[in-house]
């Protein structure tokens, strides 16, 4: 065998590197350092060794022995020179042993390095995947889920969305991993009962561009499906029109537009292809279009504007976002030198995408910093903390304007959807709505079943979305008056924190007043805003500092109580879409007298069915008044019938508060006005005995058990 | 005793448990006796050779090693196989070591072409693509597109932190 490989047949000139040639800070040789090859050599090298060669042995005594005629060049000279590629001279299969011995981790890195290890990683030997991953011991990806995608969810650490902040978030059933701020904007947790696979899960490649490698988005577990933007739509009556006409999107629609869009067309095609005749079919349009009418919110004057100021010659091109913004609020004649520069950056940096969205955002945050600017000058500080607990509320009225927040009340796809009126008339899809109670009831099942499992919560937390917000509700309620308070406190900030769940904002500095504040909150927001019950929180010990606060935010309370109703306001624009369960204001109001009267009844017996029964069925409009009136009657009539198993003590008698006047929108209030108001004596004879809300005195005490029984009326249960 | 002539014309004599951790050496003997003619490696030369000598005499009284299950984590391996001595004598010269690897895998010792792969797979841990390819001067013939794509990443999060 002749190892002896002449010059002609190697094909490579040897010769001086040229002058600055090489990129800075290669090493430079040392001395007996066999591999003298030059950089313009290399490729042919490379090529020669894909060709014929399988040892570099001979190629460095072949180099060595020219070596001589080409000596080291003078450190004090400009010339660099390489390191021979020992590597790249290795034999394939030696390549790919080595490959096989890193970390996964390192794997993804070695993609990037050179284009025959790109090749060799992604396409020639997958199986190093499986050998690196095998190596570390990690067990081997669930079945529709390939190796190379498995290490990126698990080993990746930018966030495949945004491709820069740290991941915080991976989940294999889902297929992502995300860092916090897209977790919460662009994943949102939906039971697939609602609508088709092929509406809710769009092609994770299609709102990403085909960039990430999450294609085809398989769902292993049927229950849990991510719904990647569950977006707002953009929908014109006029669109409507188009759509169900099976006219194309026009292409100049910018690509968020169009995805929005497109989701929007998804849904509307969907329940066109339901319909079951022709007469259905034109219902259905009938529907879509009006819906498309009264939903657009589109502040059209303000984007007017926008669009007029947003001089794109002159501030797109820089691609600075703060100085468009300054633009922008220049050619508008908006003044913010009296807003702080700290507090104006943190809001500006808040936003990535400078679209019309962010900058309406941005513009009707201006007034609350400036508010906060006032404040912070007149030096009231300790006011300043407790406002910041109002203020957090205003966070959320702000997500529920945000596109991309789950919560969003912009006009949305959902909001496509017919009303309850509407499905009376389409059964195949009254089917569909059937199945989502079957999820609330399995949910609210193993929550009961196991309310002290931190396995289940996770579980069930997993599965809460906007629309069973109710079912959060109960659970803090609950939950909350849990005698373990640690238990209690981790459980139900489990609930709060989760995107899915309304009470995430005042989460972030866990304590026991915050929780109790916030365990209120879910009352106040879903009542008037009750001040006198607030107090009564804020009198108990730990709360001694809190009360110091209140009473010097006492001039405040009016500017809290708009923010809390205009809160209330956009929560409830969420839960008026069609699929919301939509009781509202009374289940407040339920939650706490479970908690009073039927705390040990429902741990002990076998209470939920009947809670089941309040939910399921045709009694799921529980923001119809008259309904309400029936699921009252019905809980009542279950926790007074004395038929629990196993001879549990029932409370003897029932007391129920009644019921505030439910607040509707103004849209909603329109759409019931025909519902004729019964007197409260034919709608429930014994509401008779409560002539309005029972003041809570001071002495109310949050656990129910160590303050006095409040003072209610007694109500007979009546007999069957 | 078996002889080996080396590419450099270096002769070396080893007693048969050594020469026979090598799978070649063990097929050019044939299995048996004494071999008298020296047998010709014109792959590895002598400095080479004489590391791999060393490594065979370490291990010339080890136990035969059992087949490894597919999926055995590394940790377990490591505890069997690479010992503080194979961690010392694997602390090389990157050419050196490229050396190891070459012959090891020409003179078919397994353990050793394991040790020397594994030790570059060491080297390359926790580096970014450009060290990598600084450290092996490797030439990454990515296209201006492609490479644009790669550091994008990067890129994005330095504006994010600037």
């Amino acid at each position: 065998m002749d190892f002896n490989i002449p010059q002609t047949q190697l094909d490579v000139e040897i010769r001086p590197p040229p002058v600055g040639a090489f990129p800075h800070g290669l090493h430079q040789p040392r001395p007996g350092w066999a591999g003298v090859l030059y950089h313009d050599v290399l490729p042919q090298w490379s090529n020669l060794y894909h060709a014929e060669l399988q040892h570099s042995p001979h190629l460095n005594d072949y180099a060595e022995l020219h070596a001589a005629d080409h000596p080291l060049p003078d450190e004090n000279t400009q010339e660099r020179w390489f390191l021979f590629p020992y590597f790249s001279f290795l034999p394939k299969d030696v390549q790919i042993k080595i490959l096989s011995f890193t970390h996964p981790a390192d794997l993804l890195e070695l993609t990037k390095v050179s284009k025959p290890w790109r090749s060799i990683l992604l396409t020639e030997s997958k199986d190093i995947w499986t050998k690196a991953r095998a190596n570390r011991g990690l067990p081997p990806p669930m079945p529709g889920l390939n190796e190379i995608k498995y290490i990126c969810i698990s080993y990746k650490e930018e966030c495949m969305i945004c491709r820069t902040r740290p991941v915080e978030y991976r989940s294999l059933s889902l297929q992502v991993f995300l860092c916090d701020l897209c977790r919460e904007t662009k994943l949102v947790s939906c039971p697939f009962h609602i609508l088709p696979v092929h509406v809710l899960e769009p092609p994770i490649s299609s709102v990403h561009k085909g960039i990430y490698m999450l294609q085809g988005a398989e769902v292993h577990d049927e229950r849990l499906l991510s719904v990647f933007k569950m977006v707002p739509c953009e929908v014109s009556p006029q669109d409507v029109e188009q759509h169900t006409n099976g006219i194309e999107v026009d292409a100049n629609t910018n690509s968020a537009q169009l995805h929005y869009y497109k989701k929007g067309v998804e849904v509307a095609k969907w329940f066109l292809l339901s319909a079951q005749d022709d007469a259905q079919r034109k219902l259905v349009v009938e529907i879509l279009k009006k819906k498309a009418t009264e939903k657009m919110r589109f502040d059209l004057d303000v984007r007017n504007q926008f669009e007029v100021a947003h001089d794109r010659d002159d501030v797109l091109s820089d691609g600075l976002i703060e100085k468009k913004i300054s633009f922008l609020l220049d050619k508008m004649g908006i003044d913010i030198t009296d807003i702080p520069q700290e507090s104006w950056k943190a809001s500006v940096s808040r936003i990535f995408n400078f679209d019309y969205q962010s900058w309406k955002e941005l513009l009707d945050e201006i007034p609350a910093l400036r508010t906060k600017a006032q404040q912070e000058a007149n030096g009231q500080e300790r006011v300043n903390e407790f406002i910041a607990v109002i203020e957090s509320w205003r966070e959320i009225q702000l997500s529920f304007s945000n596109p991309d927040h789950p919560l969003c009340i912009q006009p949305s796809p959902l909001w496509l959807l017919p009303d309850s009126e509407d499905l009376q008339r389409m059964p195949s899809v009254r089917a569909v709505i059937h199945e989502q109670d079957s999820m609330i009831k399995f949910t609210l099942e193993k929550v009961f079943q196991v309310i002290h499992s931190q396995d289940v919560l996770d579980s069930v937390t997993s599965r809460m979305l906007p629309f069973t917000r109710p079912i959060a509700e109960i659970l803090c309620g609950i939950l909350g008056f849990q005698k373990d308070m640690a238990d209690s406190l981790q459980s139900g900030l489990k609930i709060l924190d989760h995107p899915a769940g309304l009470y995430q904002c005042s989460c972030k500095n866990t304590s026991v007043m915050s929780f109790r504040a916030i365990q209120y909150h879910i009352f106040i927001v879903h009542r008037d805003f009750c001040w006198d019950r607030y107090r009564a929180i804020l009198a108990e010990p730990e709360c001694q500092t809190a009360l110091a606060i209140y009473t010097a935010i006492q001039p405040q309370i009016p500017a809290g109580r708009e923010v809390v109703q205009n809160t209330r306001f956009s929560c409830w624009c969420n839960f008026g879409r069609p699929h919301a369960i939509q009781h509202f204001v009374p289940f407040s109001t339920l939650v706490q007298h479970f908690h009073e009267e039927c705390r040990g009844y429902l741990q002990k017996c076998a209470a939920t069915p009947h809670l089941f029964n309040v939910f399921d069925g045709p009694l799921r409009n529980q923001h119809d008044p008259v309904h309400y009136s029936k699921m009252i009657r019905i809980i009542q009539d279950t926790l007074g019938n004395r038929q629990a198993p196993n001879n549990v003590p029932l409370v003897q008698q029932v007391h129920w508060q009644p019921v505030q006047q439910v607040q509707y929108l103004p849209r909603r209030q329109q759409h019931y006005q025909h519902i004729p108001e019964l007197p409260p004596h034919q709608q429930f004879p014994e509401f008779l005995e409560f002539q309005g809300v029972q003041q809570v005195d001071e002495t109310f005490d949050i656990e129910g058990e160590e303050g006095p029984e409040l003072e209610l009326p007694i109500v007979t249960v009546p007999s069957h | 005793m078996v002889t080996v002539v080396v590419s450099d014309g270096v002769t070396f004599t080893m007693e048969q448990d050594v020469a026979f951790q090598c799978g070649l050496i063990a097929d050019f003997a044939g299995g048996g006796g004494d071999q008298e003619e020296p047998i010709p490696i014109q792959a590895v030369n002598s400095t080479v050779m004489r590391k791999v000598i060393e490594y065979c005499e370490h291990h010339r009284n080890d136990p035969p090693q059992p087949e490894v299950p597919e999926g055995t984590p590394l940790e377990r391996k490591d505890r069997r196989g690479r010992d503080a001595w194979d961690k010392q004598f694997i602390q090389v010269e990157q050419e050196l070591l490229f050396e190891i690897i070459l012959a090891a895998n020409y003179l078919n010792i397994k353990p050793l072409l394991d040790l020397g792969c594994s030790q570059v797979a060491e080297m390359m841990k926790g580096k970014t693509p450009a060290e990598i390819q600084q450290m092996f001067n490797i030439v990454n013939g990515f296209t201006a597109d492609e490479e644009a794509q790669n550091g994008e990443g990067e890129e994005k999060a330095r504006n994010l932190n600037s």
